[in-house]
C-alpha cells in the first residue's frame, strides 16, 4: 500500500487537468460559507438587543435579513452540488480512460490471472467510488474549511480569547477525525477486495452458465457464491467496526464542542467578559462546525470506499508490463521469416514449457504445428506474437530480434486467429474492424465475402451481433476472425484452429478461406484437423516442449517411421472407425 | 407484486439483525430530543445567571450523548449484517435462476455477463436502500413527533411556521418524482453499456492486443463514458439538490420563527433558552422530510431495479426474485458444504422427441422435430450452420 502522502499526491496529479474548474468551485463554496456565517451574527444582535429592550419592528427587520442570507446560502449550495458532480465525473472519466488503457496494455499473463469481472470492478467500480468522493465529500470538506477559517476571523473581532479557544477546539476535532479515518482505510480496502472477488465469481458463473446448466453444476456454483458472500459479510462487519471507532471520535468531538461552549459561556458571561448574544453566537457556531463534521460522517462510507479504491487505482497503475515497446528496427517488407535460436520458455517456475527450440521457417512458407495437448504449441504461437517473452535464446522475425521491432509494427504485421473467437456487443462491422472507423463499409463487406460470410453482409453489417457468440457458431466466429485478418493484410498469420463444433460445410469454407489467406504470407497453423494440414508446406512436431521433427509435409508423410506418418496413420484409423459407426 | 411487498419479503429473510438494527435506530433518534431540551434549560439558566444550573445541564447533555453513541454502535453492526443478508438473498435468487440446469427455476440466459453483473451489484443495492429508507423514515418520524411536542410547548406559533419549509422539501422532492425514475433508468442503461464494453474487452484482452485495437476501443469507451457522465450527473445532482435544499430549509425555517415571534422576542417572553431549543433541533428536523423525499426517490429507483432484475429469473416472475432459501452466510453460522447427492444411475432406454419446437427470441430455433434414439446407438446430428443442430442440446 502506498504511503498516505504519496496517495494524495497521486490524487492531485489525477485532478490537475481540471484544476481551473476545481478552483472555481472553491470560490463558490467560499461565498456560500460566508453567507452561512452571517446568519448567526444577526441572531446574536437580536439576542443582545432583546436584553437591552428593542422594538418588534427592529427584530422583524433583522429576521428578514437573516432569511435573505439563509435563502442565498441555499441557492449557492445547490449550484455547488451541481458543479461538483459535473466536475467530479469529468475528472474521473479521464481516470477511467487511463486505467482502461493501462490494463489493456498489461501483459497477457496479467489478464490470465484476473477475471474480466474483477477488472471491470477495478477500472469502473473503484473509479466510481473516487468520483462519489470528489462530487460529494470534497465540496463538503471545502465548505468546512472555509466555515472554520471564516469563523476564526469573525470571532477575532468579537473576542480574541474566544477565537483562540475555538481554533484549538476546531484543530483538535479535525485531528481526531483525520486520525480515526486512517485506521479504517485498511479494512475498507479489504472489504472492496472481498466484493471484487464476489462479483468476479458471479461474472465467471454467468459467463459459464451454459456449461454449469448442462453439467448440473448449479448447486456447486451456488455454494461458492454462499462462501464468497460469507466472506463479504465478515469483511463488511469488520469495516463497519472500524468505521464506528472513527464515528465515536467524530461524535465525541461534536458533542464535546457543544458541552464546552455551554460551560465556557457560563464562566465568561458570569464574569461579564462576553454578552449573552455572543454566548449564543458561540453555541450556533459550534453547531455550524458540527454540521460539516456530521456531514463527513454521513459520507464516511464514501470516504472509506474512495480511500480503498484510490489505493487500488494507484496499485493498478503501478503494475508494470514486462513486454516493453523499445524496438526501433523494422524488418524488410513482405512475408516474414521466423527463426527460433535455442529458445526456451517457462512461467518463472522452473517447469520449462519450451526448451532448446531451433527452428527456421523461410518467408512465405506455411507450417503446420502438431503435437499433443501441453506439448507447447500455444506457447510457440504466443512467443511469435510477443504476448510473452522468451526466457532464453533468441527469436527473430524477418531477421530482426523480436524485441527490437516496434510493438505497433509487430501487431500490424503479425495476426492471430484464436481458437476461441471473442465477439463484442456491437454491430457486425464493429466485430470485424474491432471498432476501427478507418475501413469503409465496402472494405468490411469485401473481407466478409472473401471468407464466405456473405449472409452477414446481406443482413447488413450495421446489425448488432451479441457478445458471448450469440448468433454465430464457433466455425462462423473463426471465419469472422479470418475476415478481421483479411482487413489488416498482415505478413505473418498464426492460426490456432478451433477444435470443436465445426460442421462439414463450414469446415470446407474455412479451408478455402485459409488457403487463400496463406498466399503471399508466412503462416503458422496450430493444427487439430488433418484437412488443414493438407494445405501446408512444412510440418513441425512438438513433444514436451521440444521440436522432435521438422520437414517438408510431403516428405514426412511419405517416410515410414516419421512421427508425422504415425500421426496420420492413427488419425486415419480413427476416421475409419467413425465411418463404420455413423 | 409491488415494490413494497418485494422489499418486505427481502427484509424478512433475516429478521433478527433487521429488527435489532431497526429498534436501535429508533431509540437513537429519541436522544437528540432530550439533548435539545437540556440545552434549552442550560441557556435559560445562563440568562438567569445560575452558573451551577448550566453545569448540571451540560452534564446531562454529556450523559445523553454517550447513551446515543452506544445505541448506534450496537445498531449499526446489526444493520450491516441485515444489509448483507438482504443483498445476498436477492443475488442468490438471480444466480440460482441463471445456473439452474432446468426445471421451473431456470431463467432465460443473459447476453453479456458484464451487463448482467450490474443487476447483482447496483439493482440489489436499490432494493436494500428502500428498506434502509424505511428505517430512516420511521426513526425520523419518532424524532419529529417528540420534537414537535417540545417545540409546541415552547412557542406554538414558531413550531407551526417551522413546518412550512419542511413541507416544501417534501413537495419539491415529490415534484421531481417522475424525473427520478427516468434519470435513474437512463443512468443504469448507460452504466450497463460501459460495463458491457469493458467486460467484452477485458475478456478479449489478447485479441485487442494482437490486433493493436486498444486505440479504437478507447475511442468507443470515450463515447460511452461521456454519455454516462451526462446521465450520472442528472441522476446524482437530483439527489444532492434534495439534500442541499433540506439542509438550507431548516435555516429558512428558523428565520421564519424569528419573524413571526418578533414581538415575543422583543418583549423578552421568548428567551434565549427557547431559541436554543429551536437551534438545537434545526439540524435534526431536516432529517425527516429529507428521508421522506429520499424515500420517494428510492421507491422509483427500486421499481426500475425490479424491472431489470426480473429478466434474470424464470418467467420474468418478480416473486422468484424473493423465493425463500437458506443461506448460511451469517457471522457465527456453521457452514457445511452441502453433499450434493448424485442421482442414482438410471439407464436411459429411449430418447423420444415428438413435434418439438424451441424458438429463440430472434426467431431461430428448431421446429416440429420428431426423433427416436434407442439406448446404445450413436447418432450424429448434423447440418449446415444455423440449421439448429446446437439448439437441440
Amino acid at each position: 500500500m502506498p504511503e498516505p502522502t504519496s496517495r494524495w499526491r497521486a490524487l492531485a496529479a489525477l485532478l490537475r487537468p481540471d484544476a481551473s474548474r476545481w478552483v472555481g468551485l472553491g470560490a463558490l463554496i467560499a461565498a456560500g460559507s460566508g453567507l452561512m456565517l452571517a446568519g448567526p451574527l444577526i441572531v446574536r444582535r437580536i439576542v443582545d438587543q432583546a436584553a437591552n429592550g428593542v422594538t418588534a419592528g427592529e427584530v422583524s427587520r433583522l429576521a428578514v435579513i437573516f432569511l435573505i442570507f439563509a435563502a442565498g446560502a441555499q441557492i449557492v449550495t445547490g449550484v455547488v452540488a451541481w458543479l461538483a458532480t459535473v466536475t467530479a465525473w469529468r475528472t474521473t472519466n479521464q481516470i477511467r480512460l487511463r486505467l482502461a488503457r493501462h490494463v489493456l496494455d498489461l501483459d497477457h499473463e496479467f489478464h490470465r490471472r484476473h477475471t474480466p469481472g474483477e477488472l471491470i470492478q477495478r477500472v469502473d467500480g473503484d473509479v466510481t467510488a473516487v468520483s462519489d468522493f470528489l462530487g460529494r465529500v470534497v465540496p463538503r470538506a471545502g465548505g468546512a474549511f472555509f466555515v472554520v477559517s471564516g469563523m476564526m476571523v469573525v470571532l477575532a473581532f468579537v473576542d480574541w480569547r474566544v477565537a483562540i479557544g475555538t481554533s484549538l477546539y476546531a484543530l483538535a476535532a479535525t485531528a481526531v477525525v483525520v486520525r480515526g479515518r486512517h485506521r479504517a482505510v485498511g479494512e475498507s480496502s479489504e472489504e472492496m477486495g472481498a466484493y471484487a472477488r464476489l462479483y468476479g465469481g458471479i461474472e465467471e458463473r454467468l459467463t459459464a452458465s451454459e456449461d454449469l446448466r448442462a453439467n448440473g453444476a448449479g448447486a456447486h456454483a451456488m455454494w461458492r457464491f454462499v462462501e464468497e458472500s460469507a466472506d463479504a459479510m465478515r469483511s463488511s462487519v469488520r469495516r463497519e467496526s472500524a468505521f464506528l471507532r472513527m464515528w465515536w471520535a467524530v461524535q465525541a468531538a461534536v458533542a464535546g464542542g457543544t458541552i464546552l461552549a455551554l460551560v465556557v459561556s457560563a464562566t465568561l458571561v458570569a464574569g461579564d467578559i462576553i454578552s449573552l448574544g455572543t454566548a449564543f453566537l458561540l453555541f450556533q457556531y459550534v453547531l455550524l462546525l458540527g454540521r460539516p463534521l456530521e456531514d463527513v460522517v454521513d459520507q464516511l462510507e464514501t470516504v472509506q470506499k474512495a480511500n480503498g479504491a484510490m489505493v487500488r487505482v494507484i496499485d493498478l497503475l503501478a503494475v508494470e508490463r514486462t513486454v516493453l515497446d523499445a524496438g526501433t528496427v523494422s524488418p524488410a517488407g513482405g512475408p516474414l521469416a521466423i527463426d527460433f535460436v535455442g529458445v526456451g520458455f517457462d512461467y518463472g517456475d522452473d517447469q520449462p514449457v519450451l526448451s532448446d527450440v531451433d527452428l527456421q521457417i523461410a518467408a512465405g512458407r506455411s507450417v503446420g504445428v502438431v503435437g499433443r495437448t501441453g506439448s507447447g504449441k500455444t506457447t510457440l504461437s504466443r512467443l511469435v506474437l510477443r504476448l510473452v517473452e522468451v526466457s532464453s535464446g533468441e527469436l527473430r522475425l524477418g531477421g530482426v530480434p523480436i524485441a527490437d521491432i516496434p510493438l505497433s509494427e509487430l501487431r500490424h504485421r503479425v495476426a492471430l486467429i484464436p481458437q476461441e473467437v471473442e465477439l463484442f456487443s456491437g454491430s457486425v462491422r464493429d466485430n470485424v474492424t474491432l471498432f476501427d472507423a478507418g475501413p469503409s463499409d465496402e472494405q468490411v463487406g469485401e473481407a466478409l465475402r472473401r471468407v464466405g460470410l456473405d449472409a452477414l453482409v446481406e443482413g447488413g453489417i450495421h446489425r448488432p451481433l451479441g457478445s458471448g457468440g450469440a448468433g454465430l457458431s464457433a466455425g462462423e466466429a473463426q471465419l469472422l476472425a479470418l475476415a478481421r485478418v483479411w482487413l489488416r493484410n498482415p505478413d505473418l498469420v498464426v492460426l490456432d484452429e478451433a477444435t470443436a463444433r465445426v460442421d462439414p460445410a463450414t469446415e470446407q469454407q474455412l479451408e478455402r478461406a485459409v488457403a487463400e489467406l496463406m498466399r503471399g504470407r508466412t503462416t503458422l497453423i496450430i493444427a487439430h484437423r488433418l484437412a488443414t494440414l493438407r494445405l501446408v508446406d512444412e510440418i513441425v512436431v512438438l513433444d514436451h516442449g521440444r521440436v522432435i521433427e521438422h520437414g517438408e509435409r510431403a516428405e514426412l508423410a511419405g517416410r515410414d517411421g516419421s512421427h508425422f506418418h504415425r500421426l496420420l496413420a492413427l488419425a486415419l484409423d480413427i476416421d475409419d472407425t467413425s465411418e463404420v459407426t455413423s | 407484486m409491488n415494490v413494497w411487498k418485494l422489499a418486505w419479503r427481502t427484509a424478512r429473510h433475516e429478521p433478527r439483525s433487521l429488527t435489532l438494527g431497526w429498534l436501535s435506530f429508533i431509540l437513537f433518534f429519541t436522544f437528540p430530543v432530550a439533548i435539545g431540551w437540556l440545552l434549552g434549560v442550560g441557556f435559560r439558566e445562563l440568562q438567569a445567571g445560575h452558573t451551577r444550573g448550566v453545569y448540571a445541564a451540560a452534564a446531562g447533555v454529556a450523559v445523553c450523548e454517550f447513551a446515543r453513541m452506544a445505541t448506534i454502535h450496537f445498531g449499526a453492526l446489526q444493520w450491516t449484517q441485515a444489509w448483507v443478508h438482504m443483498q445476498t438473498f436477492l443475488r442468490s435468487n438471480m444466480l440460482a435462476a441463471q445456473v439452474a440446469s432446468g426445471g421451473p427455476e431456470a431463467g432465460q440466459p443473459v447476453g453479456s455477463a458484464g451487463e448482467a453483473l450490474t443487476h447483482f451489484r447496483d439493482d440489489t443495492e436499490d432494493i436494500t436502500m428502500l428498506v434502509d429508507g424505511l428505517v430512516d423514515v420511521s426513526a425520523g418520524l419518532v424524532f419529529t413527533v417528540l420534537a414537535a411536542f417540545v417545540l409546541g410547548n415552547t412557542d406554538p406559533r414558531g413550531a407551526l411556521v417551522i413546518v412550512i419549509p419542511l413541507v416544501g422539501v417534501v413537495l419539491a422532492t415529490r415534484a421531481l418524482d417522475s424525473r427520478v425514475k427516468l434519470y435513474r433508468a437512463a443512468d443504469r442503461e448507460a452504466a450497463a453499456a460501459v460495463g458491457g464494453l469493458l467486460g467484452d474487452v477485458m475478456a478479449a484482452a489478447t485479441t485487442i492486443k494482437v490486433n493493436d485495437a486498444a486505440d479504437n476501443v478507447m475511442t468507443r469507451l470515450r463515447v460511452l463514458i461521456d454519455h454516462r457522465r451526462h446521465t450520472a450527473v442528472r441522476d446524482r445532482v437530483l439527489d444532492e439538490a434534495v439534500w442541499a435544499i433540506s439542509q438550507g430549509a431548516t435555516d429558512v425555517g428558523f428565520g421564519l420563527v424569528l419573524l413571526v415571534s418578533a414581538s415575543t422576542i422583543a418583549s423578552g417572553a421568548l428567551g434565549v433558552g427557547d431559541l436554543a431549543v429551536f437551534v438545537a433541533y434545526l439540524g435534526w428536523l431536516g432529517f425527516f422530510p429529507r428521508m421522506v423525499g429520499r424515500m420517494i426517490a428510492r421507491r422509483k429507483q427500486a421499481a426500475v431495479a425490479v424491472d431489470r432484475m426480473r429478466r434474470l429469473v424464470a418467467d420474468q416472475d418478480v416473486a422468484r426474485i424473493v423465493t425463500t432459501r437458506v443461506l448460511p452466510v451469517g457471522l457465527r453460522v456453521q457452514r457445511d458444504r452441502p453433499d450434493v447427492a448424485r442421482p442414482d444411475r438410471v439407464v436411459l432406454e429411449l430418447l423420444e422427441v415428438r413435434g418439438l419446437s424451441a424458438v429463440y427470441p430472434s426467431g431461430a430455433g428448431v421446429f416440429d422435430v420428431d426423433l427416436t434414439i434407442p439406448a446404445g446407438t450413436f447418432t450424429v446430428i448434423t447440418g449446415p450452420v444455423g440449421s439448429g443442430a446446437f439448439g437441440r442440446q
